[in-house]
């Protein structure tokens, strides 16, 4: 895919560097139509010099310390802060379909929660992404998500199951 | 004419809250080429503003002059024909639209009226832009159906016709339409800008004010611009000169919904829910949006409540909300959420007081 890439970039003249590369390699998760995609657009928005947060900003992909501020904050067990974490989120415009995968593998890299919390967690991952793909409201589905993470990573008392 | 509209920033060159966002767009018309773009972000964060400078800058004065037409289309639907009623906003070069107006008939819209639409090539009497702007608002609230015909006639057409799509969740957004537009993320303005620009109204319109009283006013606008104006225009009618201390009306139905809260954090009983049922109707006869209604009687409750029950609420609210989604009649769901609110914190304050 690089290769591909890499062609790409010479005959259009574009600048990319490796840090770039590997981080579009990631971000399309190896699907080569995206990534062009990505290409063209960063290279379109911001000329024929592309750096990594170029290719963020046009990629609807959420910059990692958002998602590991957030994590931080559901660990906290503060609802109100987690509540405005959640309000700023939604302000900020990130699409939320889009962070809960990527919230998903952060919590699956995590060293400090357990494996049956892990399970749990993604679980209920699972089911707010189905009701975003139903249509449910984002902000309501992330802070159930928020809220029962902070439960189950601290295991305060659980949410009831449904 | 309202501030909102009075000091809408023209063109790309006025745009204050995203400057960045609007040379990035200027540089991308200047190309001559425009790939589809997709808008996505909070209300009152400026997409719209936005998006009419970008026609504004692509096809000079001419994208202002607008006509609205009222049509009702004949479509073929199979066997038997149907009627759609839509609005559309037109000018020469571009055409504007919420094809989601027309309900469960949106699939419709988008094959047959767009379809017909995008078809015809712009009158082209200078050879210049070869293309022509359809301009679709709320692309979020349609069909699944309705969006996949979209993607048909974005490729099919792409060759002279550029689509522009508008709208609050991209999560609602199927992946396949993502894919091809080149996607604009419009955060909404902090507060710190939100006061900026109401500073900026209140020299143009001559008028004093206090330092404090537009950070008030910015923060309770719940980083919503628009709102933060006509907020600041109410004020103006209300009480001139300002004084720092004067009060921001709230919205009517905000408090409304306020009061639902207090009804039921009272007293949890079959009879109040009666109650607090003729309450929520009223709400919908007047066109608040369930799920607005729903996401601010939490907002009122989580005020009230002690940190443990907070996380059950919002549970709830979340699972509500979906099956709103899923439903047809919102007041079953609105109604369900209150009652197994009464019957959490009722169970919760007999474990707690006996």
């Amino acid at each position: 895919m690089s290769s591909r890439i890499l062609y790409i970039c010479k005959e259009e003249g574009l600048n990319l560097d490796s840090e770039a590369l590997s981080t579009l390699g990631s971000i399309s998760q190896g699907d080569l139509r995206r990534a062009i995609t990505y290409l063209q657009s960063a290279a379109r928005l911001f000329g024929s010099s592309i750096s990594l947060k170029d290719l963020i900003s046009v990629s609807r992909v959420i910059p990692t310390e958002v998602v590991q501020a957030f994590l931080a904050t559901c660990k906290s067990g503060n609802f109100d802060s987690a509540n405005k974490e959640v309000n700023d989120f939604i302000a900020e415009g990130y699409p939320v379909s889009q962070f809960l995968t990527q919230l998903f593998e952060a919590i699956v890299e995590a060293d400090d929660i357990s494996d049956e919390q892990k399970a749990r967690i993604s679980k209920k991952l699972g089911e707010a992404d189905k009701c975003l793909v139903d249509g449910a409201d984002e902000y309501l589905q992330l802070l159930d998500v928020c809220t029962s993470t902070k439960c189950l990573s601290t295991s305060v008392r659980g949410v009831p199951t449904v | 004419m309202l501030w909102v509209d009075k000091y809408r920033p023209k063109t790309l060159d006025q745009i204050t809250v995203h400057e960045d966002v609007a040379q990035n767009l200027k540089k991308l018309v200047t190309e001559q080429d425009c790939p589809h773009l997709l808008f996505y972000g909070p209300p009152g964060a400026g997409k719209k503003t936005l998006i009419m400078a970008l026609l504004r800058q692509m096809f000079g004065n001419s994208a202002e002059k607008v006509k609205v037409e009222n049509r009702t289309w004949k479509v073929d639907a199979g066997s038997r024909s149907i009627d759609i009623e839509l609005t559309t906003l037109a000018s020469a070069n571009h055409i504007e639209m919420s094809p989601s107006d027309a309900g469960f008939q949106d699939r419709y819209v988008v094959q047959e009226i767009i379809k017909e639409m995008a078809k015809n090539r712009p009158i082209d009497t200078k050879g210049k832009k070869g293309f022509k702007v359809l301009l679709l608002n709320e692309v979020d609230k349609l069909s699944r159906e309705a969006q996949h015909s979209l993607r048909r006639t974005m490729e099919k057409y792409s060759a002279y016709c550029r689509l522009i799509l508008c709208c609050n969740s991209s999560s609602r957004v199927i992946e396949a339409i993502r894919s091809r537009c080149l996607n604009v993320r419009i955060n909404a303005p902090n507060e710190e800008q939100i006061v900026r620009a109401l500073d900026f109204i209140s020299k143009k319109e001559d008028l004093q004010l206090p330092s404090g009283f537009a950070a008030r006013i910015a923060e309770k606008s719940n980083r919503n611009l628009r709102r933060a104006i006509l907020s600041l225009e109410t004020c103006r009618v209300q009480q001139y000169p300002f004084s720092s201390k004067q009060t921001i009306p709230p919205m009517d139905w905000e408090e409304y919904i306020s009061e639902i809260a207090s009804d039921i954090m009272k007293e949890q009983s079959p009879k109040r829910l009666f109650q607090v049922r003729g309450k929520l109707y009223e709400l919908l006869i007047n066109c608040i949006p369930p799920e607005i209604i729903l996401k601010r009687l939490l907002y009122e409750l989580l005020k009230k409540l002690d940190a443990e029950l907070k996380l059950e609420v919002c549970h709830w609210a979340a699972y509500y909300e979906h099956r709103m989604r899923l439903g047809q009649k919102a007041i079953f769901h609105l109604e369900a959420f209150v009652a197994k609110f009464m019957s959490v914190y009722k169970a919760f304050l007999i474990a707690t007081f006996g």
